[in-house]
């Protein structure tokens, strides 16, 4: 009976997996992403107790009763944000990024860590196994520049909003959380928009789609980080939408420096009145925040794109004694590579975005690797809710452009944006001891067949191809006959939201 | 002033109609009665949610309930009211609310600097007290007592911060009464939003969040600066005087809860953050849904206020579904693997989706309540937003999604009057306000009417709304024009006219008597066109008639004095 059950769950939902368009198929992409017939049932429970076993039966039974749905996830049914996982990945090809790639080869997870990796692991009692034959593991991707599971972006009434933090509006019911994770996506860096020369604090996320609370996603222990706004953005809001400073370049510049100069004054002052009991300048978040920038307790995240803007800010940091800094998009970053790598400054690009306006109308699809082969850690970022969905696809591009090794592209949206954001002991390469975040992928991620096909984020599998659900929104508005859910935001650069509501 | 003979007939008639009316036990005045005593007998008590006395009278004395008891005796002096076929509530409460709140202008003109606004023009006004803005003259205070309201907390409008809000009793200010005599309390709240100011600082929730940090970080260091300059001035600057911060430390001080209100879990979270980091003391209003914040609100014993405002019921359509819904009905949420659509091919069975998650949603805003009973959170009703007539038939959504009959009166009731201190309210015992409601059977049944309403011994006829002859709500008429009307009084004809202007939902009209006046909430509904205006000897007087041509026909209600019937004609332009 068992048997049979299991024969025709089989048929049901074995399929053939995605032949490419009309094409024929050279001989080293067959065999990197081979046309095969794959179980969808990556999952069994290697158990024999006899009560788990027809827990297993039971939910089986319960497969075929829905056939048509396959057990479809909706996003509520999805563990709580503190839950944490226990698996075992079986024989799978794993890409650690920082320890080379290794061959069929299990992964032990518990407690949401990676316990063990190695072969012929076995799985403790009512550890899930997920068969990896034919799979490739690779660290979770990490974006360090999104805009998404935010409720507003720019605080654009003044120049300087250090106040303001996006941990205040982290949104956890976004959908864009969920079409991340299915493009393999485990961790972003959520901030503030680029309207303010120096906008709010932005938030480390982990994507633990499934819960209401903001203060789930939330990277625990992950350093403070601000953004900041060179160019066109800040002058285009300020200079020309409001006619004050900055109008140009020169006037971000002067700001940057008048504001820590205030803030150095501000903490000097209050801690003066702290001192001898008198008055105390009114208590100002704003520019406690830039103090302690200066303290060295905020890391920057700088948008950027002219070469000579980004220089400009590398001297007015080192005037102020403040060393960490991540340029983000970068991409003149070529031309003061050398400059970079000698300050220590992280670099964050696009792999092949450029020409959407003046200031970006130079680069070249070769920056990141000058910025690697010249020693400056590099990643890649999105910046938008669609192309978070394939940051592999631009990690391969770079790859194909600037002839990178398979390990230097996958470090770019995997160990070294966790560096940037100061959480690369807890992520970013898949080692003994770190976070149980995994994007599982049915080909090597780097090949264009490859389709992500699981991703789990704290040993939680929170995105699973085969379970997918027609409707994965966690929030549905009862008021709304159909919600306006859109991938593209036309005309709206995601930098700006709400930057011109004045 | 010039009064034409029929004016000062009508004003005396004003003047006189309750001493004639006195003697008639139909009309209940708050003027002279002859007496302040009355024994409802042998009625069905409900003193407080699950304690019924199946058979018993209520003497309310000067305002207050003298006594309540199978064997008490009504007094010689009293008004006997049969309450033979009667259930007697005690009146309701409504939790949080702007009924009888005069609407201020906001601010909204383009400053220089929109990075640093003012208080006031940023919405920062924690020191504005609902008492100076009360007009409880308007006719929605009328509304709610006809359900059975009998005192709201009122609050405020406004943005981030709007004021401090009281309790008021739900009647109209008597005659020479001054608009603040509804008030029963002091300062109850300090009420909170996520509401930006346009074009200003800050405009974002985040910004909001972080102002509120500076506000109350300052105002709790203010104050030991200020305590620190007051004794011992040598040497330092006098910290300057800000009323927003005092009136902040004063809330802080008198340990005043905030009441933020909230429109979705994501506000609910951001302000369950805010106020436990700040350590405020706090009261959630307005969360739609409840159920991913109960475990917080259980950690902080936090009251919430759940609106009696629900979405439109969406009827799921099951039969387009290839899979029929198990469970379509409101209150329950459907499993998605009931109704899996293949979108692209099947774009009914897409449609049936959505509307079952809709239908779902819809079920987990009516089951709110239910599932703060079933977390035992403590909670109150609002009234925010909802439409009074729709208040009843919500109620009874919540109880069909496992609202228990006595949680949903006690919502209305004991927990409204513990979380705001009110403690001779709530409940239908000796010693007590008598705030009472009296229905012909149980409150939360469909068929059941309430008759009358207490309002601190004061008794209020409830009439059935009369359905006025010709009424019709789909019937297009324009009202404009100067319309020559006559009040059929007993003491004869009182004439005058009143003037419509506007169209649409955008109506304004005076009416002249003896003088020009403003006329208020100017609507029309079909053909019926309603407006109400204010003469300072009768209180307020709301009309409401059906246009047909230019012919106007129907009743003006005065006060407590009752309705008379009125025509009107369109002159010619």
């Amino acid at each position: 009976m068992r048997i049979t059950l299991l024969r025709s769950l089989l048929k049901y939902i074995i399929r053939p997996a995605a032949v490419p368009l009309g094409r024929s198929l050279r001989s080293e992409m067959l065999a990197e992403s081979p046309i095969r017939l794959r179980s969808r049932a990556l999952i069994s429970t290697e158990n024999h107790s006899p009560r788990l076993q027809s827990t297993y039966f039971n939910s089986l039974l319960a497969l075929l009763l829905f056939a048509g749905s396959a057990a479809a996830q909706t996003a509520v049914d999805l563990p709580p944000a503190n839950a944490r996982g226990d698996l075992l990945i079986r024989g799978a090809t794993v890409l650690t990024v920082t320890n080379g790639t290794h061959e069929n080869t299990d992964i032990l997870v518990r407690d949401g860590k990676i316990e063990r990796i190695g072969q012929g692991l076995s799985a403790p009692s009512g550890v899930q196994v997920i068969d990896g034959n034919g799979l490739h593991v690779m660290p979770g991707i990490i974006d360090p520049h999104a805009h998404i599971a935010l409720s507003a972006v720019n605080e654009a009434r003044n120049t300087i909003s250090a106040e303001v933090q996006m941990g205040d509006v982290t949104d956890p019911t976004q959908i864009s959380i969920y079409r991340a994770l299915a493009g393999g996506v485990t961790t972003i860096h959520t901030l503030h928009g680029s309207a303010n020369a120096i906008g709010g604090e932005s938030e480390t996320l982990k994507l633990r789609y499934g819960t209401f609370d903001p203060n789930g996603l939330h990277f625990e222990g992950a350093p403070r980080t601000i953004k900041f706004a060179l160019g066109e953005n800040p002058t285009r809001v300020h200079g020309r939408g409001r006619d004050i400073r900055p109008r140009s370049r020169m006037g971000v510049e002067q700001l940057y420096r008048e504001a820590f100069s205030e803030a150095r004054r501000y903490r000097d002052a209050q801690n003066e009145a702290a001192e001898n009991g008198s008055t105390p300048p009114p208590y100002s978040r704003r520019m406690e925040t830039l103090a302690d920038i200066l303290d060295g307790e905020v890391l920057i995240h700088c948008h950027s794109y002219r070469a000579d803007e980004i220089y400009m800010l590398m001297n007015v940091l080192r005037d102020f004694g403040v060393d960490r800094i991540t340029f983000q998009h970068v991409n003149e970053g070529f031309k003061v590579a050398p400059e970079l790598a000698e300050f220590g400054a992280g670099a964050s690009v696009f792999s092949d975005w450029w020409s959407y306006k003046f200031e970006v109308y130079y680069s070249t699809a070769y920056n990141v690797a000058i910025l690697l082969r010249n020693g400056v850690r590099a990643s890649i970022n999105s910046d938008s809710r669609e192309l978070i969905r394939h940051l592999y696809h631009e990690a391969a591009k770079s790859q194909r452009y600037g002839d990178l090794t398979d390990d230097e592209a996958l470090s770019l949206i995997t160990i070294n944006p966790a560096w940037q954001l100061g959480i690369d002991d807890r992520v970013g390469s898949i080692e003994e001891g770190k976070d149980a975040d995994l994007a599982i992928f049915d080909g090597h991620p780097l090949s264009i067949y490859a389709r992500p096909v699981m991703t789990i984020v704290d040993g939680i599998i929170r995105f699973d191809e085969a379970r997918d659900g027609d409707d994965m929104r966690l929030d549905i508005d009862p008021e709304a006959e159909i919600e306006d859910v859109r991938l593209y935001d036309h005309n709206e650069d995601s930098c700006l939201v709400d930057a011109f509501v004045l | 002033m010039r009064l034409t003979t029929r004016l000062v007939a009508f004003l005396l008639f004003l003047f006189f109609a309750p001493l004639l009316h006195a003697q008639g036990i139909t009309e209940g005045t708050p003027l002279r009665p002859v007496t302040r005593t009355f024994a409802i007998t042998n009625a069905r008590v409900v003193q407080a949610p699950g304690q019924v006395l199946e058979r018993g009278t209520v003497v309310v004395r000067d305002g207050i309930i003298e006594s309540v008891g199978a064997n008490v005796l009504a007094p010689h002096d009293a008004e006997i009211i049969e309450g033979d076929s009667l259930t007697v509530y005690a009146g309701f409460i409504d939790a949080f609310s702007h009924v009888g709140v005069t609407q201020v202008e906001e601010d909204e003109e383009d400053i220089d600097d929109p990075g640093n606004p003012t208080n006031d023009r940023a919405g920062i006004m924690p020191q504005r007290d609902v008492r100076t803005m009360l007009d409880p003259s308007g006719g929605s205070i009328k509304d709610l007592r006809n359900i059975g309201f009998t005192v709201a907390h009122v609050v405020p409008e406004g943005r981030m911060l709007p004021g401090k809000g009281v309790a008021i009793l739900l009647r109209e200010p008597q005659r020479f009464e001054d608009a603040q005599g509804v008030v029963l309390t002091g300062s109850l709240s300090l009420y909170a939003q996520f509401e930006r100011s346009e074009g200003v600082y800050p405009g974002t929730p985040m910004g909001i969040m972080a102002k509120m940090r500076d506000l109350f970080i300052e105002a709790r260091r203010r104050r030991t600066s200020v305590n620190r300059y007051y004794s011992d001035p040598e040497g330092r600057a006098r910290p300057a005087y800000d009323p927003v911060l005092v009136a902040l430390q004063e809330a802080l001080d008198a340990n005043l809860p905030m009441y933020f209100r909230v429109e979705n879990t994501n506000e609910a979270f951001r302000a369950l953050n805010i106020t436990e980091e700040l350590e405020l003391p706090m009261v959630l209003v307005g969360l739609p849904w409840s159920t991913p914040l109960t475990n917080r609100l259980a950690d902080r014993r936090i009251t919430a206020i759940a609106p009696l405002a629900l979405p439109d019921t969406v009827a799921a359509d099951t039969t387009a579904l290839a899979i029929p819904v198990a469970t379509p009905s409101p209150g329950a949420s459907v499993s998605i693997q009931q109704r899996r659509a293949r979108s692209h091919r099947d774009l009914e069975n897409e449609r049936a989706a959505l509307r079952a998650q809709r239908a779902a949603a819809v079920g987990r805003y009516e089951s709110n309540a239910a599932t703060l009973q079933d977390a035992e959170i403590p909670f109150a009703f609002s009234t925010y937003e909802v439409k009074t007539g729709d208040i009843r038939e919500n109620l009874r959504r919540m109880i069909t999604a496992g609202l228990n009959a006595d949680d949903a009166l006690a919502a209305l009731t004991t927990s409204p009057a513990e979380l705001l201190g009110l403690g001779m309210l709530g409940t239908v015992e000796e010693g007590k306000m008598a705030n009472l409601v009296l229905t012909d059977g149980d409150y939360f049944e469909e068929d059941t009417n309430v008759l009358l309403v207490f309002v601190e011994g004061v008794k209020y006829e409830i009439e059935e709304e009369e359905e006025l002859e010709g009424a019709d709500p789909d019937a297009v008429v324009d009202p404009a024009g100067t319309w020559a009307f006559s009040v059929a009084t007993p003491d004869g004809e009182v004439e005058g006219t009143f003037t419509i202007t506007g169209s649409g939902t955008s109506l304004t009209g005076t009416i002249r008597t003896d003088e020009t006046r403003d006329l208020e909430s100017v609507t029309l509904e079909g053909n019926v066109l309603n407006f109400s205006f204010t003469q300072p000897e009768m209180g307020s007087v709301r009309v409401s008639g059906v246009i047909d041509g230019d012919s106007f026909s129907g009743t003006a209600t005065v006060g407590s004095l009752g309705s008379f019937s009125i025509t009107a004609t369109r002159r010619p332009n």
